[in-house]
């Protein structure tokens, strides 16, 4: 287990992380996910020893300091080496013996699949490529924590699917520990079991995703993960008031306004909590078997994904909720 | 387009008749026996002149070694301080980085003159006048503009995120600093070493003044042959004092150009 004790850090007059404290399981993949700004690549660098923090410490399962390797996101492959060099440079820093270097060079090499690129340099690779030689170049020392810095971001949608689960893979082969930090959600669940969400450099909730999206605990998550619908209205003790529903709510903060995920609150099916009344009036495919349904309530509008062909255009509903709607 | 032409050819002939001219007469006059007013050409072309003086003449040797080793010390003074500056002042924000920036260019603001002035008074007060330490460190006052600018202009394309990258890997300060800094910086390092160089080799008066004449370099030798209208002597300076500085920014170039991968 790896301890994230307090870890504050100011720059001049701004503070950017306050006191962040995590627990993370060694040989698994901790997503920390957040806005632009957030501190996410502040406390990366910290993990990784690139920057102290100005209070707290990161601590391995016997106490001691520990420092990760980072993947950062724009690689920082030395323009100036070969694929080969970069890859050695960490063991050639260490005076690995040649031989030892070679025969590891070799088998990482092979493991990522860039056993033809040993003589190019950089700015000869592509995106994919020069991620995987970023990756080589860290795990060639092995390792215990991996740090990877919005490992994704620059990669094409396709490219990206693929690099994703070639993480995994290399997370079981290594039995690593890897720390990233992305602004996708999507790519912070496909990689992760459990997801941080960083915003304003304070832990907003760490949870799997499912439950992140699903119990979102404060507005601020809550907006960031987006894909909801935020309702106005007017709160008194457990009652909400508002055009497109009234009735009780499960009052999480007092802000008056009403948490509608897209997916997962809304269905047609009958509950004991019942919604409202809406006109459907647009539907758009959002692929494997989803559509996502604009509903008219009272000149409100409300989105939700719904299965495929379960609503007909132009046609009135009753809706409702799968459990006691949330209020912020 | 006919123009264009026009100011292509313009610009040709100022630099011929800036540049090549002058070099063109010196070069003539060093190989020339008798060269004399109203002649348009020399009448006696000697081609081995040159070399026989070159290689005869005590004064133009010792000044050739004088120049060399000022030249070299201050390639290395100016190097070992401009690189730290220039490193801190492109990676790092401090207090009283504004204030680094101008004290390191006011060599350039404040009058030669008013400068040399000082520093002699101060090198007397320490005793280093006619020390090759005193002559150097003025000489490198004088070059650490350029170098630090040069150096500059070129580490902050990258800033220190290499470096970091580097250090992160397991490489000490100095290893980054051999491995990674230098080998990027390559470019902006040959400039600053050539620009020292050249600054080094030009210095006249900081070089007479601080070194109580104890180092009469091939500038200091060559300027009293001027003067006093002994042209085929400091034609003959002349040219040595080109080729001592165009062969060694050749071979830096050739260093950079064709030693490992350019990047910038």
């Amino acid at each position: 287990m790896y301890h994230l004790d307090n870890i504050s850090q100011k720059k001049g007059n701004t503070q950017i992380l306050r006191g962040i404290n995590l627990n993370i399981d060694e040989n698994s993949i901790f997503a920390i996910l957040g806005p632009s700004g957030s501190g996410k690549t502040t406390l990366l660098n910290i993990l990784a020893g690139i920057d102290r923090p100005t209070d707290g410490n990161f601590l391995n399962e016997d106490g001691q300091v520990e420092k990760g390797i980072m993947v950062f996101q724009d690689y920082r492959l030395f323009p100036h080496m070969t694929v080969f060099q970069n890859i050695t440079f960490g063991l050639k820093v260490k005076k690995a013996k040649n031989s030892e270097i070679k025969q590891r060079a070799e088998n990482i090499m092979k493991t990522m699949g860039i056993s033809e690129l040993i003589n190019r340099y950089p700015d000869e690779l592509s995106g994919g490529q020069q991620q995987r030689v970023a990756l080589a170049r860290a795990l060639i020392l092995n390792p215990k924590l991996l740090l990877m810095d919005e490992p994704f971001s620059s990669l094409d949608e396709a490219l990206r699917i693929e690099m994703l689960d070639f993480v995994k893979e290399l997370q079981r082969k290594f039995q690593l520990t890897i720390i990233f930090v992305t602004h996708y959600k999507t790519e912070a669940y496909m990689l992760s079991n459990k997801v941080a969400i960083l915003i304003n450099g304070q832990i907003m909730q760490v949870d799997a995703p499912k439950k992140l999206e699903s119990n979102p605990q404060n507005f601020d998550v809550a907006k960031f993960l987006g894909q909801a619908n935020f309702i106005e209205g007017s709160l008194s003790s457990d009652n909400f008031s508002s055009p497109v529903y009234s009735g009780k709510v499960n009052v999480v903060a007092e802000e008056g306004k009403l948490y509608l995920p897209f997916s997962g609150q809304l269905q047609l099916d009958q509950t004991d909590y019942p919604a409202f009344k809406g006109n459907v009036v647009e539907k758009k495919w959002m692929g494997s078997n989803l559509e996502r349904v604009t509903i008219k309530i009272n000149q409100e509008t409300v989105y939700c994904d719904l299965a495929s062909e379960s609503v007909s255009e132009n046609q009135v509903y009753q809706f409702y909720f799968s459990k006691l709607p949330v209020v912020f | 387009m006919e123009s264009k032409k026009i100011t292509k050819l313009v610009v040709y002939l100022i630099f011929a008749v800036l540049i090549l001219m002058p070099l063109f007469v010196i070069f003539m006059l060093a190989i020339s026996k008798t060269w004399s007013y109203p002649s348009l050409w020399p009448k006696w072309v000697d081609w081995g002149y040159y070399f026989r003086f070159l290689f005869k003449s005590k004064e133009v040797q010792s000044s050739l070694i004088s120049s060399l080793e000022l030249a070299i010390g201050t390639v290395i003074l100016t190097i070992a301080i401009a690189y730290p500056t220039a490193m801190a002042l492109s990676y790092y924000d401090f207090k009283g980085k504004k204030l680094l920036n101008v004290l390191v260019y006011l060599p350039l603001i404040i009058p030669s003159i008013a400068l040399l002035t000082n520093m002699d008074f101060i090198m007397i007060k320490y005793g280093l006048n006619g020390s090759f330490f005193g002559v150097v460190s003025v000489h490198t006052l004088f070059c650490l503009p350029y170098a630090v600018k040069l150096l500059y202009d070129n580490l902050i394309l990258w800033k220190d995120k290499y470096e970091v990258a580097s250090r992160n890997l397991g490489a000490s300060s100095l290893q980054t600093f051999f491995k990674v800094t230098v080998p990027m910086n390559k470019n902006g390092l040959q400039g600053a070493v050539m620009m020292t160089y050249i600054v080094s080799m030009t210095q006249y008066l900081s070089t007479l003044l601080i070194g109580d004449g104890n180092y009469l370099t091939l500038s200091v030798r060559m300027f009293p042959f001027t003067t006093s209208g002994k042209y085929r002597m400091a034609a003959v300076y002349g040219i040595t004092f080109m080729l001592v500085t165009l062969i060694p920014l050749y071979l830096i170039d050739i260093w950079v150009t064709h030693k490992g991968r350019k990047i910038a």
